[in-house]
């Protein structure tokens, strides 16, 4: 895209120039980051790195690193949402869009508004305490739920594994085979 | 940066972001306002049509429900890393 930077250190390619603004971003001293780049066979002067800071580069790479990291956060976990629950809810096919589905809500949900519409209404916050309190019991329970399906699932298949290498089902096995089939 | 220009890189980036996952053109604004970008729906798909003219993103359509999402390609990624 035209208009770019043409400064030092906006020239630099996008590894070395993430290292470099996050070192300036963490306090180094103009001194090192002139003393990595010379490293790397480039030369720069303090204020080639005074321009970066002072005409808005530094400014730019900042807000556009931390809008990257918070998709990168969102994108994470909408894919750990996912594959969580990869066999079971999502069919293999719909986990790209589903995924895709997820990170845009996590996009649409803003902090900020939500604060605003919080403030100065206690009444509303107790009522999304509650509310988040009510979710949370109740993805324990749904955790504790497959957990136990996963035992007897595990149980059914040992007893089914006694059974073939006994060489046929007995009645007190297919018992308990059905038994835990039923708390499924 | 012209307005066009702008809202291209507001695409890319927003693509770049989002990695393998597709977006819609809707959520690309919906978030460019958000960070203080005022772009129509109609501008923002014209800047991710152009972007899948120039092979930096791909359009994906959901089957089931036909809404057009896209995702970045490796072309795309290169390009946004060399523009930076």
């Amino acid at each position: 895209m035209s208009d770019r930077r043409t400064g030092t250190i906006a020239r630099l390619p996008k590894e070395l120039k993430d290292k470099v603004c996050l070192m300036l971003r963490d306090g180094c001293e103009y001194r090192a980051v002139i003393d990595l780049l010379a490293q790397q066979g480039i030369e720069c002067n303090d204020q080639n790195v005074s321009n970066w800071m002072k005409f808005g580069g530094m400014d730019e790479w900042i807000k556009e690193h931390q809008r990257l990291e918070d998709m990168r956060a969102k994108r994470e976990f909408a894919l750990k949402i996912v594959q969580e629950n990869e066999g079971s809810l999502i069919h293999e096919a719909g986990m790209q869009v589903a995924a895709s589905q997820i990170y845009e809500v996590l996009n649409d949900f803003d902090v900020e508004s939500l604060k605003e519409k919080l403030k100065g209404d206690p009444e509303n916050f107790s009522r999304l305490v509650n509310a988040m309190s009510k979710l949370s019991d109740s993805g324990l329970k749904y955790e504790r739920y497959k957990a136990e399906v996963k035992a007897a699932k595990d149980r059914a298949l040992t007893e089914l594994g006694k059974a073939r290498a006994k060489g046929g089902i007995t009645p007190e096995t297919l018992e308990k085979i059905e038994h835990e089939l039923k708390l499924l | 940066m012209n307005r066009t220009q702008e809202i291209r890189h507001e695409c890319l980036l927003q693509l770049y972001g989002a990695k393998e996952l597709g977006v819609t053109a809707a959520h690309v604004r919906k978030k460019a306002k958000r960070e203080g970008f005022d772009y129509s729906e109609q501008e923002v798909g014209d800047a991710l049509f152009f972007l899948a003219g120039q092979e930096f993103a791909k359009r994906l359509q959901e089957p089931a429900t036909g809404v057009v999402r896209y995702q970045i390609t490796s072309k795309g990624m290169l390009e946004y890393e060399n523009a930076q």
